[in-house]
């Protein structure tokens, strides 16, 4: 199945396109991607940190949730940041109450060169921000929750 | 009767997960949710209205629409 040697330019792929309620693990998603095509792999980490300028005191958490359709959107968020590539892609997003510091997007993609890794790496995570169906709620060290994307 | 499910900063506003409504536009649902529930009048025009999986608006009929999801703007990553 990782075997590069059929694989032609446009044969990009999605490996793992999952909304996971566990911690999120780096070495799976390369071990997803690995191929012998790959002269190039990138990764992105999309981390929980301490702080925010909407929120009224240090961040100490941030409660994700989903629409129960997210896993199948996540897959079509990666095929067609693959699509017309050679890159292969593995991607997960987080939700449940995650703590400062925790993984809430991990994202691995390999290609033959560096170019195509990074531009289908950076596709997948600006689309996710844009079209994932996941929502978050930011809570901060005063106590005081916040749902992240409402205006006012 | 359509099922209409809450998510996220709607669901809290509401306080339910789902409910039926017997509504016939789009519009006309954004009006009754906003009399029934006082807490999405701040938040309802920043939400999507998914018919049935699509994106509609509120001139959309509802008339044969069976599951209607109320989706606050997107905030992943």
């Amino acid at each position: 199945m990782h075997a590069g040697a059929a694989a032609g330019p446009g044969a990009g792929a999605v490996r793992l396109a999952r909304v996971e309620t566990v911690p999120l693990d780096l070495a799976a998603h390369l071990a997803a991607v690995e191929d012998d095509t790959a002269g190039a792999i990138s990764t992105f980490i999309g981390r929980v940190r301490d702080h925010d300028p909407h929120a009224s005191a240090p961040v100490v958490a941030l409660e994700y949730s989903a629409h129960p359709d997210a896993s199948a959107a996540l897959r079509g968020i990666a095929e067609r940041a693959a699509a017309g590539t050679r890159a292969v892609v593995a991607v997960s997003h987080r939700v449940g109450t995650l703590q400062v510091g925790d993984l809430a997007v991990v994202i691995a993609v390999a290609a033959p060169h560096r170019d195509e890794a990074f531009t289908v790496c950076r596709a997948v995570i600006e689309t996710i921000k844009l079209e994932l169906p996941v929502w978050k709620r930011q809570h901060a060290a005063d106590g005081s929750a916040q749902w992240q994307g409402l205006g006012g | 009767m359509t099922r209409v499910r809450y998510f996220a900063a709607a669901l809290e506003a509401t306080g339910l997960d789902e409910e039926r409504r017997g509504e016939q536009t789009v519009g006309a649902l954004r009006a009754g949710l906003v009399a029934d529930h006082p807490g999405l009048a701040g938040i309802l025009s920043q939400c999507a209205v998914l018919v049935d999986g699509s994106r509609v608006d509120d001139a959309a009929s509802l008339a044969d629409a069976e599951l209607v999801d109320v989706l606050p703007p997107f905030a992943g990553g």
